[in-house]
């Protein structure tokens, strides 16, 4: 279970700790450390969310978010993460490409807690370019900026927990958001908010090949920038900021033109320097900086401070801020390499804080949530699965709603997947929220209906869910941090309103689980998520195999479908060889800016296995 | 008295392994055993879980935990045995003893709190008894790795270089046999588990049977369950 204990100082502890003279007024003098960032002992963090209720605002603060989205499959998690906010916010959104508009128009359709923009912008200067450049006006209309973007971190493994870190401590919950806003409401002269680094990025918080650029631009602000000043600054480049803290920044014009083209580098470009001149951008403005964690997320928690009220905050404020430019005495090591190793132990707690989120756990669900359970065709075994489904609808938190109903009966013969679609529409017509589809005998277990509904919410009702059919012989891989699968198949799928509203269901042309992957593949395109329900658990016998001919027609319409050439002979090759003939008529293609959501094989043949 | 059906022994030694109890119940609820002679019936499935010296509150915990699955107990029956004694320490195979002394079916077998069975596993073996008349019947189970954490669990899988699509074939190292014994066909004298062989208890008592009494393996060819390790 979740440890909710933290080993930071408490307010009462932290009102002991001894003031060191000299720099900064009042504020401690960080003793930095060659090979190390600021030892952890002394740099202080606040813990959101806040140990007690802030007061309501006056007003609802001005809030623009804006997202660079480069990596589309990470947006339905950055939309879920965003709907925590708990106040209007316009919400601007930056991609390379047309193709790409659409697919964020189609992930963020509905949104409502304010106004939508979505704008194609070069590929260039990486998340920083398109903010800073190309919503320049943006950060003149709104006091309060979100910097987002779709972060991916392949070049180091063991950072492969950063983002949902990242995500978790600026928008973990509508608590933690309220209690930056409390921060800033309490301390008009905090300008920026950014995320704790997180323990494996330690090493990497160095100029690196950045120190001249950053250097050149500093000056460009009237920032003295000596070579080996102290340096800090928002790892990850995602952070809450008062838009006049970042005025030096947008004063320089910048454009395009003055970052590099995108060559995938992972150092050494103007994005890179900017990120780390954020904080002292921020304290040329006037304002001072400071970070937060979110409880439990960082492995070591020195530093990290718990507040439980409006004194005791005052108190971290003024005590606990540390500025830059205060510091440019001090001398630290500016040119170090580290290596990053894995270090599963460590993020594990981050990992297990995701988790509740991702499934649901610390949210209420709302009243009235229904659930709708379509039983397969009747069958030896039939009787306990109904009886199961039951069972399952009884634990469902109060004040949710279940059924359970047959799949319907046609009036003409018709296939697995038409009768799939007709469950769906009338369990929508009826009131579901969500529609779980069983496709075999088996059994449920009693709690997995309430764990489908929860993680539902936890989505926001933009994914497709998968159950698990235990034992697992043939799991898919699963995105330890957010429980993403690539499609959602075998014995219990769920399907949310708004999936079946943006797809309309099964492709009727195609069958068992050709159908599954293909309306997870559009789902994935339209921008909702894939994910997989590890507390949903059913048992059902493993299915025959559907390798032949008919698996090979199937496979074959897919792959016209979604336009992959290989497939496309792959499967046309093994017709031939059992003297079939293509399917006719041949499926309209999706759209070409489709294609890379589906996840097609290299070995056909693997399709049509059937553990399960 | 023999009782019908079948009696299933699983250990319990730690408390913290309450989530994998539950898949590991759940796997067992799913062994529905089809009477022969009446289809629409089930035969009763008995199960023993055997505690490793629990505390009440501990106890109190399991069967508060268990209670999920009891809406779909129609023809199981669990019962808890709790072994209080402060002696001896280990306790492995005393449970095992135990739960062959306070089961009363022909039909016997146990499984450990990490083993998932497939739906109809004890059926097939159940009916390869009757079949051929052997002592024990054994079934194919493969080790699977997974990571747990609470009660979530994943299984680890090798992801494929440019596909995360492919789901992966069940492979792993074979495990234990799962097995199923006929007690009328064994001696009360060779119904012990004994402690000392270098791979377990479980895997003596097999191994012992098998090279003394007619074993059927006709499901060592079929996967049958999974052997989850961390």
């Amino acid at each position: 279970m979740i440890s909710t204990a933290h080993a930071g100082p408490s307010d009462a502890q932290l009102a002991a700790v001894t003031v060191q003279p000299g720099v900064a007024g009042a504020r401690p003098h960080p003793v930095l450390r060659e090979g190390s960032a600021y030892p952890l002992e002394q740099e202080f963090s606040l813990e959101l969310p806040l140990g007690y209720m802030p007061p309501p605002l006056p007003a609802p603060p001005h809030i623009a978010v804006v997202l660079h989205a480069f990596h589309l499959d990470l947006l339905p998690e950055i939309r879920a993460y965003l709907n925590h906010i708990p106040f209007p916010a316009d919400l601007f959104v930056s991609t390379d490409s047309m193709a790409k508009q659409q697919v964020v128009e189609a992930c963020f359709s509905g949104w409502n807690h304010g106004t939508l923009k979505v704008r194609v912008l070069p590929n260039c200067g990486r998340d920083v370019a398109p903010k800073l450049v190309g919503f320049a006006t943006v950060h003149n209309r709104y006091e309060y900026l979100l910097h987002l973007h779709t972060k991916h971190s392949p070049h180091a493994s063991g950072l492969a927990g950063w983002r949902g870190y990242l995500l978790e401590t600026l928008l973990g919950s509508p608590e933690v958001v309220r209690g930056v806003f409390e921060v800033f409401a309490q301390a008009p002269r905090i300008g920026l908010l950014a995320p704790q680094h997180i323990d494996d990025l330690r090493p990497w918080i160095r100029w690196g090949a950045n120190f001249e650029l950053a250097a050149a631009l500093a000056a460009r602000m009237g920032i003295p920038l000596p070579r080996r000043a102290p340096l800090d600054f928002p790892s990850g480049s995602m952070f809450w900021v008062r838009s006049a803290a970042l005025r030096p920044l947008l004063d320089l014009n910048l454009s395009f033109a003055d970052f590099p083209d995108e060559r995938g580098q992972t150092d050494g470009t103007l994005a890179h320097a900017i990120e780390r001149l954020y904080f002292l951008v921020c304290e040329q403005a006037g304002f001072d900086w400071m970070k937060i964690s979110t409880r439990g997320q960082l492995h070591d928690q020195k530093g990290v401070t718990a507040i439980t009220g409006p004194e005791p905050l005052k108190r971290f404020l003024s005590r606990r801020c540390v500025r830059l430019s205060a510091l440019r005495d001090e001398t630290r090591a500016v040119e170090d390499h580290p290596i990053i190793t894995a270090q599963p132990a460590k993020l594990r707690r981050a990992l297990h804080v995701l988790w509740r989120h991702a499934l649901g756990d610390a949210l209420p669900l709302p009243h009235g949530r229904q659930l709708v359970i379509v039983l397969p065709d009747e069958a030896p075994g039939h009787d306990r699965l109904a009886e199961s489904a039951y069972a399952a609808l009884r634990r469902l938190p109060s004040g949710a709603l279940g059924r359970v109903v047959a799949t319907p009966k046609l009036e003409r013969d018709g296939s697995d997947t038409i009768r799939r679609n007709v469950a769906l529409r009338a369990g929508f017509a009826a009131g579901a929220d969500l529609v779980l589809l069983l496709g075999a005998p088996g059994l449920m277990h009693p709690d997995s209906a309430s764990a489908l509904l929860r993680m539902s919410e936890a989505q926001g009702g933009r994914a497709l869910l998968e159950g698990i059919s235990l034992p697992q012989l043939a799991p898919k891989p699963v995105d330890d941090k957010d429980f993403t699968i690539s499609w959602a198949g075998g014995p219990a799928i769920a399907v949310p309103r708004a999936v079946f509203n943006a797809t309309g269901g099964f492709d009727e042309c195609l069958l068992g689980r050709f159908a599954e992957m293909e309306l997870s593949w559009r789902a994935r395109a339209l921008g909702f998520a894939i994910r997989h329900c590890p507390r949903a658990l059913f048992l059902a016998a493993p299915g025959d195999t559907e390798a032949g001919p008919q698996a090979w027609t199937q496979g074959l319409r897919l792959a016209i479908k979604w336009g992959n050439a290989a497939a496309k002979a792959d499967f046309m090759a093994l017709l031939r060889e059992l003297g079939e003939q293509p399917p006719e008529p041949q499926p309209d293609p999706v759209p070409v800016e489709w294609r890379a959501f589906a996840d097609f094989p290299r070995d056909p043949a693997v399709v049509c296995r059937n553990e399960t | 008295m023999e009782l019908a059906g079948l009696d299933v022994v699983i250990r319990l030694h730690d408390i913290s392994e309450l989530p994998r109890l539950d898949h590991c119940l759940f796997s067992l609820l799913g062994q529905s055993i089809p009477v022969t002679s009446d289809a629409d019936h089930c035969e009763p499935l008995w199960l023993h879980l055997m505690l490793h010296r629990f505390s009440f509150a501990e106890a109190q915990v399991v069967r508060s935990a268990t209670q999920a699955l009891r809406p779909l107990d129609k023809t199981a029956s669990l019962t808890m045995h709790n072994w209080e004694l402060p002696e001896p320490f280990d306790l492995r195979v005393p449970l095992l003893n135990w739960g062959l002394e306070v089961t009363k079916c022909r039909y016997f077998t146990c499984i450990g709190v990490s083993d998932l069975l497939l739906p109809g596993a004890y059926a097939k073996l159940l009916a390869r008894l009757r079949l051929t008349g052997a002592a024990m019947a054994v079934g194919r189970v493969i080790t699977q790795r997974v990571r747990w954490w609470g009660d979530v669990v994943l299984p680890l899988v090798e992801i494929p270089p440019r596909s995360a699509f492919v789901p992966s074939r069940p492979e792993g190292a074979d495990a234990l046999p799962v097995f199923l014994l006929d007690r009328a066909r064994l001696p009360t004298h060779d119904l012990v588990f004994r402690v000392g062989h270098p791979d377990g208890e479980v895997a003596e008592f097999m191994q012992r049977l098998s090279s003394q009494y007619e074993i059927d393996t006709r499901y060592m060819t079929d996967l049958l369950g999974v052997h989850q390790v961390l």
